[in-house]
């Protein structure tokens, strides 16, 4: 009956949450509202813990008798131990040992205001109970199943970042464009084998004709004060033209998306229904148990008809032509890129400085893939190469000793610094010293260890990023490099084009405007890496990282190849470095700690080693998630080390591994591309 | 990796000869060592006219050797682990900064217990040895968890695979450790333990009920001003104390590794785990073993690192952890002796070197890391590695 | 062909839509609006984690959270607003920094910025606050430059750095009667930045400043440092960092026979951590900070020990962020209006104005008037002195001009 694992595991779960539980998370997580006022973080982990394990028990077990006996056990051990920890703490004083406990003792939280006894008996009455619940779903279908934790899981996570998000979009925008996406999509829902350009017709009108009574009723002042308009629903009094575009725009994806493969279609469909969760939210510090209700409801619904409409999608996809195939995912990354674009404009500042954060550490990613992924050359101090890049730019755009021929600027006279320090670049003049000055650092560093191998490489490699940290923190190097004032401020890049005749001078001052020089970035990094991979170059890394002696053996000129791959992977840190610098306005050692190495040496391996999707994923998982994380505060770090353990061991190839191909397959490949006519198997 | 280094733990005779004339030999001939030597030649140029021009005593290096001698036997001790870890699995156990730090940890509140009770200041010797043993338990459990849990699913994965977790452990042992015992340092009692009151009659005498009574060397807390050779030294003997443990300990390891049968079959399994199962050894167990072996030392010198500095931290152990490894490598990784030499030499060049070269202590990382890439320039698996490696071959 | 370069052209023109859109936005939030039953929500960026720097950086968001429950409201007229915290994470870093100012900027709400705690925080934060507007009132950032004029939006409830170590440096010569001293620094902007200000202070005093040095944070072992401060043979030791590594540095002096000779820090290990930590070491420790001895201080720190449950403050900072939030209450009291809707409306810029229009607030740091430039602090620092395991005064509270 029950499974002979259960009790086991059921243990090692109990531990441990036990530990968890001495670090004081439970009162810790109460003081953060998710649901209303009652319902905080600490609730749901509290059903998480107890719950999820009854339900992960449950799972294991068939029938649902078995399943609920299972589930209980599982739930029933790990509510004990909290029991026990609780008793155990009222009649001991812990807190010398676990002072956190001091804080947020135990009982304080999960006893609910109870007495000791009444208490502990709830809270035992509480696991019982989630206990058989967790059996229960455990037994319903796999799509009740998924549309529950689904729905559950949207309406903890908005609740507990409502105050991160919070003025993303207006609710009548959201739903304004929610409308316009379903029209589109509806509109084609039953067409079949429509040609692209048809399909986008329709879909642009059916967005026009929304977009012209919407624009109407507000221009009208039908609907919401005109004088309080959101942001996008604004744009039909102010520029009537613009509005139609976008709402035509978003029409067309509607109904681009109505016909295409599974996952784009279900990831397009999940865009709106997200919008239209923020838009409930915007504003709001806290989510009160109604929009809590709604968002369940909402994702609730878009959930149980996804496994349908996906497979209607699809299944119409595939009765396609083939070129009417290519150009619906043409298209469908080209709308992938234009959302691309305008998401800062509606994630505000802060997310987009996460994103900012986020896409700096793709440039990094990509960069070390080639050192790592390609090369096979372990590099622990690529920080190293992105603090000289930062630092070339600042000092190159600020006055410093470079650029004031040799003076200190602190010994100009602040009136005559225009004239002494003539030396001072703009970012785009600096922007290439700082890829050069980093690619050749890279070479030169990478010199004295041509001959070491594997681990012996990563020592050095971590010494050489300490090396560079500590010279610029250095007292003795302070008239260059500043020590530990750094170098600031440093000018924000500047776009001017007016001496060209286009009258826009813009600086790209704020993360929003730094966002497109990022992307910028990542595009150039990725472009270049992957066609590199194709070439001559990459073959030889490839096979330097197999074997050196044997890519030696066959005339791989192995010194050259080494020192390409530092000198490339350390310009795009470089690069990367040079962008940070001037989007901080300012440069700080302390910003250059092997803190920043690890997390880019760990970001490719959890995205998948030699893949650029992959360093995109794992900068979103390792840089965003725990940017976001804020509101777990002090966990976040705890978070973070246990994400890279469960990640690797879940998933030792990393989530995106690059498809790996045996010789075979690029034999038989390379022999259809040049014979076409000739079949074969 | 396809080339493995020997693990072969044993030191050779004749290797000095060897290290010498092949080093004079490859210098002449090879730019890049040039470089090193001329690089090599400018410190030693630097120091002497530091030293000549009055800047720098041999007093003065000889005190700062002292304390050096002890940060070194501390990094030694680490060291070791890292290099038995390395030579079996060859992965980079980057958490093994953290079992160090948890030996202190959980030392401390054995060490605080028994102050409370009174029994440190009762029976001070036994205290401490209880406090070794919790501190050694400790480590040893995490670092069994840790392999349990983070090394052992992974053991087929590619090399970077671990190394990943093994991060992963190092900052979640650390969160954890400040969340379930606070940021603020713990911080271990000032212990006296009074040692051979017969030999030092003079030291830590106090007037009791009239008579001068003289309880002996004060081994732990003591601080002695001694003059040997006209230098003014002052002199703590736990520093003695932990370079002699380390000494003590790295030749009990090595004869382990070299003597007992499980030594014997941790080698075996080193060379090659498919081969030493087809011979019935037990690879689990003794990659446990290995593991054991060198949470023990990390945890046996974690507490005695805490006797003498007093504040145990969450953080303590990163710092320590990576200069560790550099020692590891510095002596030739997967080598015993070497992993020890590596560890003293750093800890006594990183102490005297700033002062030596007359630049900011800030960048005593920087000599040490620097020393690492001369080395290496010359010789490329550590200053032990190479000399097995080539007659393995 | 053709359709490729369609479809790209509708690339652009779907991102320049949106870069049209974004000029549409940087017009907004000039001045904030808050609806009747709303909240004035005023952030609060300290360091919440880190070692040594959590307890400096909790005090500081505790000093606000003090002064919040005291005055819980904004009354415009006849009309009240309550007001609420919104602490966030600085990191002491750039970074962080410029991470909280995003942060603060993209909510609307936010009427103003208690913070950030660290002077390089500060220098990030300074253009984020600037483009948008925003005003913060550091209790912290002590960083001579950041009231140059560079920022409009910078403005601190704490004496500079220029003026402390100048006090530092007379109350060693003048007071102490010390000629020599060595200095010690973190390698962090304020360690260095205090040092330096000091070491010059100390020079034109007629002073001499044997020996130089920095520590690297996390390191563990500083006595062949100690042992050649010792070999330069100075009166005083003077440190400025934080806990972890002030504390290793005390303890380690007598190793080195640095038995006699003072050692002085600042305000960053002004925390009975800091005694709790260095312990016996800790005794006879000069520690200067810009903490004043006032008896509307003593009640303050009282209401904080009950309200918190804790021994001691634990850090310097409370009882500027405490003032920083009333400076930041009595200039939306100035500024704020009431529109028709009973909508509270604060314009940005006039708050701005208002807080360094401040003059004669009584605090608990001491009179608080503002300059300028930003500068609001009543420049008084204390130096206090580790007798038998807590801080007394040393010396007289010293008055700037």
């Amino acid at each position: 009956m029950i499974h002979k694992n259960t009790i086991q595991h059921s243990l090692y779960a109990a531990i441990a949450i036990l530990i968890l539980a001495l670090t004081g998370i439970f009162g810790n997580f109460a003081t953060r509202t998710v649901i209303g006022e009652s319902i905080t973080s600490s609730t749901v982990l509290l059903v998480l813990a107890v719950g999820g394990i009854g339900y992960f028990m449950a799972n294991r077990a068939e029938g649902l008798a078995a399943k609920i006996a299972n589930g209980l056990t599982g739930s029933l051990i790990v509510g004990a131990g909290l029991v026990l920890l609780m008793l155990l703490e009222s009649a001991v004083d812990l807190t010398f040992v676990f002072v956190y406990l001091k804080r947020f003792p135990l009982g304080k939280e999960l006893l609910f205001g109870q007495e000791l006894i009444p208490g502990v008996l709830l809270f035992l009455a509480l696991a019982v109970l989630m206990g058989v619940l967790a059996g229960v779903l455990s037994c319903s279908s796999g799509r009740i199943q998924n549309t529950l934790v689904m729905s559950a899981a949207v309406m903890a996570a908005t609740g507990l970042l409502v105050n991160q998000v919070n003025s993303v979009i207006a609710l009548p925008d959201a739903l304004a464009v929610a409308v316009a996406f379903t029209v589109g999509y509806v509109t084609l829902f039953f067409r079949k084998t429509d040609t692209i350009v048809y399909r986008i017709g329709i879909g642009f009108l059916s967005g026009l004709a929304v977009g012209l009574v919407l624009g109407g009723f507000v221009a009208w002042g039908w609907l919401l004060d005109p004088n309080d308009l959101p942001r996008i629903l604004s744009l039909a009094v102010e520029s009537g033209i613009l509005f139609l575009v976008i709402f035509g725009t978003l029409g067309a994806a509607g109904a681009l998306f109505a016909v295409a493969p599974a996952n784009s279609h279900n990831g397009a469909l999940y865009v709106p229904l997200v919008l239209v969760v923020l838009g409930l939210t915007n504003g709001k510090r806290s989510m009160t148990p109604e929009q809590a209700f709604i968002v369940f409801v909402l994702v609730a619904v878009v959930t149980w008809f996804m496994p349908v409409l996906s497979q209607r999608a699809s299944h119409q996809y595939e009765q396609l032509a083939r070129p009417q195939q290519r150009g619906t995912r043409q298209l469908s990354s080209i709308f992938a890129v234009a959302v691309l674009l305008v998401l800062p404009i509606f994630a505000g500042q802060y997310i987009t400085s996460v994103l900012d954060l986020v896409l700096m550490y793709i440039i990094m990613g990509i960069g070390l893939n080639v050192m790592i992924g390609y090369a096979g050359l372990l590099d622990l101090g690529y920080v190293a190469a992105f603090a000289i890049g930062a630092y070339t730019v600042g000092l190159l755009m600020s006055p410093s000793l470079l650029t004031c021929g040799g003076v200190h600027p602190n010994d100009i006279n602040p009136d005559q610094i225009q004239q002494v320090c003539t030396g001072v670049m703009t970012f785009w003049q600096a922007w290439p010293f700082a890829i050069l000055t980093s690619g050749m650092v890279g070479v030169l560093l990478g010199i004295p260890v041509l001959r070491l191998r594997g681990d012996y490489l990563a020592i050095v490699t971590l010494g050489f990023g300490e090396i560079i940290r500590l010279l610029a923190l250095s007292n003795d190097l302070k008239p260059l490099l500043g020590a530990a004032q750094g170098i600031s401020p440093i000018p924000t890049p500047l776009i001017d084009l007016r001496s060209i005749g286009i009258n826009f001078n813009e600086s790209l001052g704020n993360s929003i405007s730094i966002y497109y020089l990022f992307i910028a970035g990542v595009m150039l990094a990725a472009f270049v890496v992957a066609r590199l991979a194709s070439t001559r170059l990459g073959r030889a890394w490839r096979s330097m990282r197999a074997d050196e002696d044997v890519a030696q053996a066959m005339g791989i000129h192995l010194i050259r190849t080494k020192l390409l791959a530092f000198g490339i992977s350390s310009a795009f840190a470089g690069m990367g470095g040079a962008i940070f610098g001037s989007w901080l306005q300012g440069i700080f050692p302390n910003s250059f700690t092997l803190l920043v190495s690890i997390n880019v040496v760990s970001l490719i391996i959890i995205g998948g080693l030699g893949s650029i999707p992959g360093a995109v994923v794992g900068s979103l998982i390792l840089i965003g998630l725990p940017e976001v994380l804020r509101e777990l505060q002090d966990y976040r770090l705890l978070a973070f080390g246990a994400l890279l353990v469960v990640a690797m061991l879940l998933k030792p190839d990393g989530l995106l591994p690059p498809p790996v191909r045996k010789l075979s397959e690029m034999f038989s490949e390379h022999r259809a591309k040049h014979q076409p006519e000739v079949s074969h198997e | 990796m396809t080339d493995s280094q020997s693990h072969d733990a044993s030191p050779q005779p004749g290797t000095v000869d060897m290290i010498t004339t092949s080093l004079l030999k490859n210098t002449l001939y090879n730019p890049l060592r040039l470089a090193g030597g001329l690089l090599i030649f400018l410190l030693v140029y630097v120091a002497v006219t530091n030293i000549a021009s009055g800047n720098y005593t041999l007093e003065a290096f000889v005190r700062q050797s002292i304390t050096g001698l002890a940060q070194g036997g501390i990094y030694a001790l680490i060291a070791l682990g890292y290099t038995l870890v390395y030579g079996i699995l060859l992965m980079i156990n980057f958490a093994h900064g953290e079992v160090f730090m948890a030996g202190a940890y959980v030392g401390f509140f054995a060490i605080n217990a028994m102050e409370q009770s009174g029994m440190l200041a009762d029976h001070t010797f036994l205290a401490l040895l209880i406090t070794l043993m919790v501190g050694v338990v400790a480590s040893v459990t995490i670092a069994l968890l840790l392999e349990r849990i983070a090394y052992r699913p992974l053991r087929g994965a590619p090399r970077l695979v671990p190394l990943i977790t093994a991060i992963g452990a190092s900052i979640t042992l650390q969160q954890l450790f400040l969340r379930l015992f606070g940021p603020d340092p713990r911080v271990y009692p000032r212990v006296n333990l009074y040692i051979l009151p017969g030999i030092f009659k003079d030291l830590e005498c106090a007037e009791v009920s009239g008579a001068q009574v003289c309880k002996g060397l004060d081994l732990i807390d003591g601080l002695y001003r001694v003059d040997v050779l006209g230098m003014n030294l002052r002199i703590r003997p736990v520093f003695f104390l932990v370079a002699f443990f380390a000494i003590v300990l790295m030749i009990a390891l090595w004869f382990f590794v070299q003597r007992t049968k499980t030594g014997k079959a941790m080698r075996a399994v080193a060379e090659d785990k498919n081969a030493a199962a087809l011979m019935g050894i037990n690879v689990d167990r003794v990659i446990a073993t290995t593991f054991v072996l060198g949470a023990a030392l990390a945890g046996a010198g974690a507490v005695l690192f805490a006797l003498y500095n007093q504040q145990v931290t969450p953080f303590m152990g990163f710092v320590p952890g990576i200069k560790a490894f550099t020692a590891a490598v510095l002596g030739g990784i997967g080598n015993i002796p070497g992993a020890m030499l590596g560890g003293f030499f750093l800890g006594i060049v990183e102490s005297t070197g700033p002062a030596l070269l007359g630049i900011s202590s800030q960048l005593k990382d920087v000599i040490a890391f620097g020393l690492l890439v001369l080395i290496l320039i010359f010789r490329p698996t550590g200053i032990f590695g190479e000399v097995l490696a080539e007659k393995k071959a | 062909m053709l359709r490729k370069i369609v479809l790209v052209m509708g690339v652009f023109a779907i991102a320049a839509l949106g870069l049209s859109l974004v000029s549409a936005q940087d017009t907004m939030g000039s001045s904030v609006m808050v609806p009747p039953d709303g909240e004035i929500v005023i952030g609060v960026a300290a360091a919440l984690s880190g070692e040594g720097l959590a307890p400096l950086g909790e005090d500081i968001v505790r000093g606000a959270q003090l002064a919040n429950i005291t005055r819980p409201t904004v009354k415009i007229g006849d009309v009240e607003f309550a007001v609420t915290l919104d602490p966030q994470d600085d990191t002491c870093a750039a970074e962080g920094g410029q991470a909280v100012a995003n942060r603060y900027v993209s909510d609307e709400r936010v009427v103003a910025v208690v913070g950030p705690m660290c002077s390089s925080a500060c220098r990030a934060a300074g253009p984020i606050f600037d483009a948008a507007g925003y005003t913060s009132i550091s209790p912290s950032c002590t960083a001579p430059d950041l009231t140059d004029g560079t920022f409009a939006s910078f403005n601190r409830v704490v004496p500079t750095d220029a003026f402390q170590g100048v006090v530092d440096a007379e109350f060693v010569f003048n007071t102490l009667g010390l000629t020599r001293i060595a200095t010690i620094h973190d390698g962090s902007p304020y360690g260095e930045g205090l040092v330096t200000v000091m070491a010059e202070a100390f020079i034109e005093l007629g002073g001499e400043v044997v020996f130089q040095d920095a520590v690297n944070v996390g390191d563990t072992d500083f006595r062949a440092l100690l042992d050649r401060v010792a070999d330069a043979d100075p009166e005083l030791v003077f440190f400025v960092g934080f806990i972890a590594e002030g504390s290793r540095l005390a303890s380690q002096r007598f190793d080195a026979g640095l038995d006699e000779v003072a050692f002085m820090g600042a305000d960053g290990i002004f925390s009975p951590d800091f005694i709790s930590t260095a312990g016996d070491a800790a005794e006879g420790v000069y520690v200067s900070s810009p903490t004043p001895s006032s008896e509307i201080y003593d009640a303050f720190v009282a209401a904080y020990v009950e309200e918190f449950g804790v021994e001691e403050p634990s850090g310097p900072y409370h009882a500027n962020a405490a003032d920083a939030y009333n400076v930041i209450l009595n200039a939306i009291e100035a500024v704020g209006t009431v529109d028709d809707n009973g909508d509270l409306v604060i314009d940005r810029a006039a708050l701005n104005e208002a807080i360094r229009a401040t003059s004669d607030y009584e605090g608990l740091i001491g009179t608080i008037t503002c300059e300028e430039n930003g500068e609001c602090a009543s420049a008084a620092i204390t130096i206090y002195q580790v007798v038998d395991g807590a801080f007394v005064l040393a010396s007289e509270t010293m008055q700037g001009e």
